[in-house]
């Protein structure tokens, strides 16, 4: 893939490698955050085509296409890839490409850390699907079937699909913990002078909250399923009730990292959000302190509110009302967000490209995302939508709708400014709307689904599920191929287009819009006046 | 604008870095070790 | 009549596709709710009082989120259409709050939820969650349920009946082969029977992997942990038939484990339960006796069907490496007691009466009878091309135990 940085023959002095050793050594921050950002893109195609064939399977009752063995293995490894190896990556593509260019810095703190954080991705990947083509040779019986929460004893019994995904994950947290700890030294280290904390831009906020909440949670998931293993090869009984364990410690050690994660996986796009709508509503963010704090605020309540996941496990009655109580209380600085979000636009003079389209995209079905997270968190009425479709709809339209499409904002709003070239706003426009109706067209179905009694993790269903199980099918499909448009777009921009300015969006404010489109190999080789 | 970093502010940046840096793996290490060690 | 702004036709298609978006989204919602089947919106019609709470709970916070989600996306939409550049609109300035008004619009919202959060949904919240955990005041009668891999056992601790229910649906029909039934995977062979009007304590626990009882119609769900009991409670109001499913992953089988309740009056409960009475006695009795050879291997068969065919496999090939064939198994053609006549370890017997800890293969002897147990080992031994010649008589298991 040629980005169109400066090519290194142009310093000689540096005798850099070019072709594949170039991107096998690089320590430049640009360079690991395209491999990021491609490998976050094949991976949430692989992670997509996964789906659609749970989708086609669920399009009729009765099993026509696969195995029950298999269904559970591809929901599973399905969330394990879009999770951490499509939306992870593609944010932490984005910080690497936008912290540095933002606050002024050459590079991040610690290059060489940065490319061994990155090439541990690949390798982890090949293990979560290894399983899939070793049992096609009738060697085990598969990835992971315990979906991606791993729960015991299920993940106890299960055969070495489990150990592979333990691998995977062990490799990927520390992946995610190498990315986080260089984020966090390079907002602390390397701003340039004059750029204190409250003028950092909120992007690199959200990712410092991020990071933080990353290297707090990670060791912990770790350490959950190392008990797992230990449990499943080396003799104990962390999660056996016959050994003196308890099953459902493995729920609070895994869950303690889980709702974080889920945090991790949105603050880098809450981080992105107002710069996106300043730019398009040409007027200055509105409540930026304000916005930090909630950051801030937010990822301390992640912390606390783990058990609203197994509400049905059953524990003591002040516990479940902590739990509500706290996890209802997120709903308050997420509010101070959406207000931030809307008085940025109100009164601005807004125009609507693609990357405001998502924007605004994002922050209605992230809304209901929001809303129905409210209604969950009500322990009595959770008893009914707990392990139903209605939790699929609310966290897909989290995690797609905020995640995804908020992943896809940050692409086509600095797409120019990696490349050089405009992207095809026609097809832009034509994938977002695609993207919009279609994705609706999936998840409502399964709110009402959810609502009607059907469970999650099932790969067939009693006839009265059958014509929302349909429309939802139908919707997938034209989701997953929408997505074709996106690729292509990113395809045909790296290779070329209408050449940008450095101030590629008319509204655009930050250091990062003074460097050229693209910039120059070394960022920041003469520093920057901060206003 | 002035000219770039000068090599010593960068390498003061770059230590402080790989204190913090260490400092913070030490953290992950403890409370990787710690939550073995939870039982309810 | 909604007013299309005039300014470009680019900004008139897309109100048309945001109207037409909105109208998708709400077009279900205004259909309605009964006739067709499988369109249906909101909770089944609940039976329970804790059902009927939760309805109305989760109606009033619907309610809450649904106006919330229509004001604060009017006034955004209402800003996209104003303040837009194509029109002329010049940009604001400001990036906060700036005098004594602009503070009170700025947290006013704020204040509205943190009063929507906490008074108006948590406090019916709190009554609610209450209740529920309620199980012991005044329980009627208690009902045991036991998740399994894949199936739920049932025990009326009081009455000493005790069964399995396994679900009913026919695999043609799951495989396409034979038009689905109306009760199509949420069908079983032998349901539960409860009286109505009576509060049930229920009590759970599971023998293998973590399953969840689940009932819409109740508003009841509770995970069966093993090693753990858990409880909840019902108290059904009305007669009729209740179908819920397992609702905690649990294995390859997880979406085919029905739960099917039939409430009953009273009364029918009570001769129901006489008739289990006489049925579990009978069936203990099949130890008092010897059992031929064809009594066995018929027997075996039919429960092998039900209880070991969904792992092992009808033909007796198993799905290896997880569910390992009995046809030329190692342990199935090994002995079959020692010369003592006790198990032996790792042997046949001891894999059917105890389980192989760490795999799906659990300990029979607790969900199965003498004879069933006798039946099974003898019709594997003797059946997939296995040719042991032995049997075991229920008598000898019940020594076993």
């Amino acid at each position: 893939m040629s980005l169109a940085t400066t090519h290194p023959a142009a310093h000689p002095e540096h005798h850099e490698p070019t072709g594949l050793l170039r991107w096998l050594t690089t320590t430049n921050h640009k360079d690991i955050g395209t491999m990021y950002l491609t490998f976050s893109l094949i991976m949430f195609f692989v992670g997509g085509l996964m789906i659609l064939a749970v989708r086609a399977e669920l399009f009729q009752p009765g099993l026509q296409l696969m195995k029950p063995e298999f269904f559970n293995q591809l929901i599973g490894v399905h969330a394990l890839v879009m999770i951490f190896a499509a939306l992870m990556p593609a944010a932490t593509g984005f910080a690497n490409w936008m912290i540095p260019l933002m606050i002024g810095a050459p590079d991040m703190a610690l290059p060489r850390l940065n490319n061994w954080g990155f090439w541990l991705l690949p390798p982890a990947a090949i293990l979560l699907t290894l399983p899939f083509s070793l049992a096609l040779f009738g060697i085990g019986d598969g990835a992971l079937a315990t979906g991606w929460t791993f729960y015991a004893p299920l993940s106890v019994q299960g055969g070495m699909g489990v150990d592979f995904a333990i691998l995977a994950v062990h490799i990927l947290g520390i992946s995610s913990i190498m990315g986080s700890i260089n984020i966090i030294v390079t907002i602390f280290n390397m701003r340039a002078p004059g750029m204190t904390m409250m003028k950092l831009p909120l992007f690199c906020w959200g990712w410092l909250i991020t990071a933080f909440l990353l290297i707090a949670t990670l060791p912990v998931l770790a350490g959950a399923v190392t008990m797992l293993l230990t449990d499943r090869h080396f003799g104990t009984h962390f999660f056996d009730a016959a050994g003196g364990g308890d099953p459902i410690l493995f729920q609070h050690l895994f869950w303690f990292f889980g709702h974080p994660e889920v945090y991790i996986l949105l603050l880098p796009v809450w981080g992105l959000m107002p710069h996106v709508l300043s730019t398009f509503s040409r007027k200055p963010t509105y409540g930026y302190t304000a916005q930090v704090y909630s950051f801030i605020a937010i990822g301390i309540l992640s912390v606390v509110v783990w058990a609203h996941h197994f509400f049905t496990a059953g524990m003591p009655v002040p516990a479940l009302i902590y739990f509500m109580f706290s996890t209802m209380a997120i709903s308050l600085p997420l509010a101070v967000l959406f207000f931030c979000w809307i008085a940025t636009m109100w009164k601005g003079a807004m125009t609507f490209e693609t990357p405001m389209l998502f924007a605004v995209g994002f922050i209605v079905l992230f809304g209901i995302a929001g809303l129905t997270g409210l209604i969950l968190a009500d322990v009595a009425a959770d008893a009914q939508y707990h392990h139903s479709y209605f939790v699929v709809a609310h966290f897909h339209y989290a995690l797609f709708a905020g995640g995804i499409m908020g992943v896809m904002t940050g692409v086509y709003y600095w797409l120019p400014k990696w490349t050089g070239h405009m992207y095809n706003e026609t097809l832009g426009k034509l994938h977002f709307w695609l993207t919009v109706v279609s994705f609706n067209l999936t998840f409502i179905p399964q709110f009402f689904l959810g609502l009607a009694g059907m469970p999650r993790r099932i790969p067939d269903y009693a006839l009265q599920f059958a014509e929302f199980n349909a429309i939802s099918t139908i919707g997938a499909f034209i989701l997953g191929l929408s997505q074709l448009l996106f690729a292509w777009n990113i395809w045909s921009c790296t290779r070329g287009g209408p050449k940008v300015e450095n101030r590629v969006w008319e509204g655009a404010d930050g250091l990062e819009w003074e460097l050229s489109s693209p910039p120059p190999h070394h960022s920041w080789e003469t520093q920057p006046q901060i206003k | 604008m002035q000219a770039g970093f000068s090599e010593a502010d960068l390498e003061r940046r770059r230590s402080a870095s790989r204190r913090l840096a260490w400092l913070l793996g030490a953290i992950v290490l403890a409370i990787y070790l710690v939550g073995l060690f939870i039982k309810r | 009549m909604v007013i299309v702004p005039q300014d470009s036709s680019a900004s008139r298609r897309r109100w048309r596709l945001t109207l037409l978006r909105r109208a998708a989204r709400l077009a279900p919602a205004l259909l309605p709710a009964s006739a067709s089947a499988g369109y249906s919106f909101n909770f089944p019609e609940p039976v329970t009082p804790i059902a009927r709470e939760t309805l109305h709970i989760h109606n009033e916070f619907m309610l809450i989120i649904t106006t919330l989600f229509v004001v604060v996306f009017a006034i955004m939409i209402y800003s996209m259409i104003r303040h837009r550049k194509s029109s002329g609109h010049q940009p604001s300035k400001f990036s906060g709050p700036t005098g004594a008004l602009q503070w009170f619009w700025a947290l006013i919202p704020f204040a509205i939820l943190l009063f929507i959060d906490f008074v108006l949904m948590g406090i019916p919240a709190v009554q609610a969650i209450i209740n529920m955990e309620d199980t012991k005041t005044k329980a009627d009668l208690v009902l045991k349920v036991t998740g399994m891999q894949w199936k739920w056992q049932y025990e009326y601790p009081d009455a000493g009946v005790k069964f399995i229910s396994t679900l009913a649906t026919p695999r043609d029909q799951i495989a396409n082969a034979e038009t689905k039934g109306e009760h199509y995977l949420l069908e079983v062979d032998k349901p539960v029977v409860l009286p109505v009007g009576k509060k049930v304590r229920v009590l759970l626990t599971s023998i293998d992997v973590i399953h969840t009882w689940w009932v819409p119609q109740f508003g009841v769900k509770r995970d069966a942990i093993p090693g753990f009991l858990r409880e909840t409670w019902v108290l059904i109001e009305k007669p009729g038939i209740y179908r819920g499913q397992c609702a905690e992953l649990c294995g390859k089988d997880h979406g085919f484990m029905p739960v099917v309740v039939h409430a009953v009056p009273e009364p029918e409960y009570l001769a129901w339960l006489e008739a289990q009475k006489a049925e579990a006695k009978a069936a203990a009795g099949g130890a008092d006796r010897t059992w031929s050879r064809d009594e066995l291997m018929a027997q075996g068969k039919a429960v092998y069907e039900k209880v070991c065919a969904a792992c092992h496999q009808p033909d007796g090939k198993g799905l290896p490496p997880a569910f390992p064939a009995l046809a030329g198994s190692k342990i199935v053609n090994g002995p079959l007691l020692d010369m003592n006549g006790k198990v032996i370890t790792d042997s046949h017997v001891d894999r059917v009466m105890h389980g192989k800890a760490g795999t799906a293969m659990q300990a029979f002897s607790t969900s199965l009878s003498d004879v069933e147990l006798a039946g099974i080992i003898t019709y594997e031994r003797n059946s997939f091309g296995n040719q042991m010649g032995d049997m075991i008589q229920p008598a000898q298991i019940k020594a076993l135990r």
